[in-house]
């Protein structure tokens, strides 16, 4: 087991390190450590380097999310993605930039706040129509996120039809999913957000373990079910609201990578949530990194790719559940 | 007193799930609840197990008002054994009985020695050691039965509700849950069996109540009546004695 992990942890590091390097224009790694402004050194540290921390933040937030929702719902195709929380905070951050909200509130972008309501508003949609009909079967819950993801794409699609042609193209190319940034101003944001994120995670797994055998289960334990549940999900639309607001609506690395690691570490719930954090990151650098190279010049928008894998892989895990039964 | 409901009422859409109930169940006392299906049997079991709260009338479990007692508090005293299982995602058995120990562990905190040694202690003495590392979606119907148990064990309650124990379990699952009943009750352990098939728990429990459209036929003291089990079932039943042991049948 500990080989598996050496292993795993050591290839990522070399792939994450190494990739920055690598791209359309070559580096010349002379000019990265000599002292003065160098056109290769100020794409190496201010495009490069901060793109591949942010694909890393960003994969590894939403593969995280994606495993505490299948937890909390039960069931490994209940993901922010899948059931439209992910829709809702882009339809959120598309009108903040429609209504050019970049009023900082409490030290927050405008965007981040209505990306962050957005998801919060979609997640407690689908919880009252699972309270409605009283069941919070997969059915149900991926139903919902059907007809969501419907509602937020047309009103995405009206905000985009109201705004000026240059203002579309931009929000088109945000909505496809993207990395590139420049400096570190984003990552200097989602950082301190994602350690709490992250150690948060670790902290509740046992309540993590307790609430994925059922509420009744969790509750006959002595845990408090509900305010665990409103504590989790303010707490993931906030940091998938910020990341989709940021990258946008990069699909199913969130479904991807938790199905991953639970067929490797099964029921070891702390080992799925290493490599998930891990994988999740470096899973989303290295399709930004394909992103980058595949025909250059031109850059291929990373959701497309994610979205390219993602679905066939959602089919593929959704045949092999109902055969199941 | 471990339970104690006074003249309790229950609603769901406007219609009378339960009426009336008065039941005092006392320490050491072995309850089976039974009656047709639909006569509120569960919604009984679930209200004495907090799971419901929007109750008219006075529960009370350890003289505290269940319905002011907090989570914590309540699985330090009651562990409630559903029907069925709902676990879709694998999980470690290991996590499932030390989950026994969450009500004792402050929040944010790991499990500690203490709890280890009681979930050494019960995996040694019911023979758990093969199964701890496995998922639980991998044990059949009984052995699952048994490490939910082990479960309530570990978390140390005076009172054990079960909901149809022997439902989807073959007869030699079935006669070691009946062992395991027996032997927890002769431990001191209170418990509450809910289940319409009667006739295996019968000769097992020392106190019935007979439910029915959601009110009390009978409760008290185990007495084999023809007359509460035909107002209760509209079925007969018989009984006769082979080798000291009593056989409940229907007479039909």
């Amino acid at each position: 087991m500990t080989k598996k992990y050496l292993l795993i942890a050591v290839v990522g590091l070399v792939i994450l390190l190494l990739l920055p390097f690598i791209g359309v224009i070559k580096i010349d790694l002379q000019s990265l450590v000599s002292t003065g402004e160098s056109t290769d050194s100020f794409i190496f540290w201010q495009l490069r380097v901060p793109r591949t921390l942010l694909a890393f933040l960003v994969g590894s937030t939403l593969a995280l999310s994606g495993l505490i929702f299948q937890n909390i719902f039960k069931n490994s195709l209940a993901t922010p993605y899948t059931l439209g929380v992910s829709s809702g905070a882009a339809a959120g951050a598309v009108m903040a930039m429609k209504l050019k909200l970049s009023i900082a509130f409490l030290g927050l972008n405008g965007i981040y706040i209505y990306g962050f309501t957005g998801a919060l508003v979609t997640i407690f949609i689908i919880l009252a129509v699972a309270k409605i009909v009283k069941s919070f079967s997969i059915y149900t819950l991926l139903m919902a996120g059907i007809a969501l993801n419907f509602f937020f794409s047309s009103f995405i699609l009206l905000i985009q039809y109201l705004l000026e042609f240059t203002e579309t193209i931009a929000v088109l190319r945000w909505l496809m999913g993207g990395l590139s940034i420049s400096g570190y101003s984003e990552i200097i944001f989602l950082l301190p957000l994602y350690l709490f994120f992250v150690i948060t995670t670790f902290l509740l797994k046992n309540e993590l373990i307790l609430i994925s055998g059922g509420d009744q289960f969790a509750y006959s334990k002595g845990m408090n079910v509900k305010t665990f549940r409103i504590f989790i999900f303010i707490m993931v639309s906030f940091i998938v609201g910020v990341v989709v607001s940021i990258a946008g609506p990069i699909g199913f690395v969130g479904l991807i990578v938790p199905h991953i690691s639970r067929l490797i570490f099964k029921d070891d719930f702390r080992s799925v949530i290493y490599f998930t954090i891990f994988i999740g990151g470096l899973l989303l650098v290295i399709t930004d990194f394909l992103a980058r190279i595949l025909i250059p010049p031109v850059e291929i928008p990373v959701g497309i790719i994610t979205s390219f894998l993602g679905a066939p892989f959602f089919l593929f895990i959704l045949i092999s559940k109902l055969r199941e039964n | 007193m471990q339970i104690e409901i006074k003249d309790l009422t229950y609603c769901l859409n406007r219609k009378k799930i339960l009426q009336n109930i008065d039941l005092k169940i006392k320490d050491g006392d072995f309850w089976l609840i039974f009656g047709p299906n639909g006569a509120g049997k569960t919604t009984l079991l679930k209200i004495m197990s907090g799971l419901i709260h929007d109750f008219q009338g006075d529960a009370r479990v350890k003289g505290s008002d269940i319905k002011k007692i907090s989570t914590r508090e309540m699985a330090k005293v009651i562990s409630y054994q559903p029907q069925f299982e709902e676990f879709s995602l694998p999980i470690r058995i290991r996590d499932i009985l030390l989950a026994g120990r969450y009500p004792y562990k402050s929040f944010f905190k790991n499990y500690s020695k203490e709890d280890y040694r009681v979930y050494d202690e019960v995996v040694r003495q019911l023979e758990l050691e093969p199964f701890v590392d496995r998922d639980i979606n991998t044990l059949s119907g009984g052995e699952r039965k048994k490490v939910m148990l082990a479960s309530a064990f570990i978390q140390d309650v005076s009172i054990i509700l079960f909901d149809e124990p022997f439902t989807f379990l073959d007869p030699e699952a079935v006669s070691n849950l009946k062992k395991m009943m027996v032997e927890m009750n002769r431990m001191g352990k209170t418990l509450v069996v809910v289940s319409h098939n009667f006739e295996t728990l019968f000769p097992l429990v020392n106190k019935i109540i007979a439910l029915k459209q959601g009110q009390i036929v009978y409760s008290g003291k185990k007495v084999f009546d023809k007359d509460i089990l035909k107002e209760t079932y509209n079925t007969a039943f018989e009984r006769i004695t082979v080798k000291e042991k009593e056989i409940i049948f229907l007479d039909d």
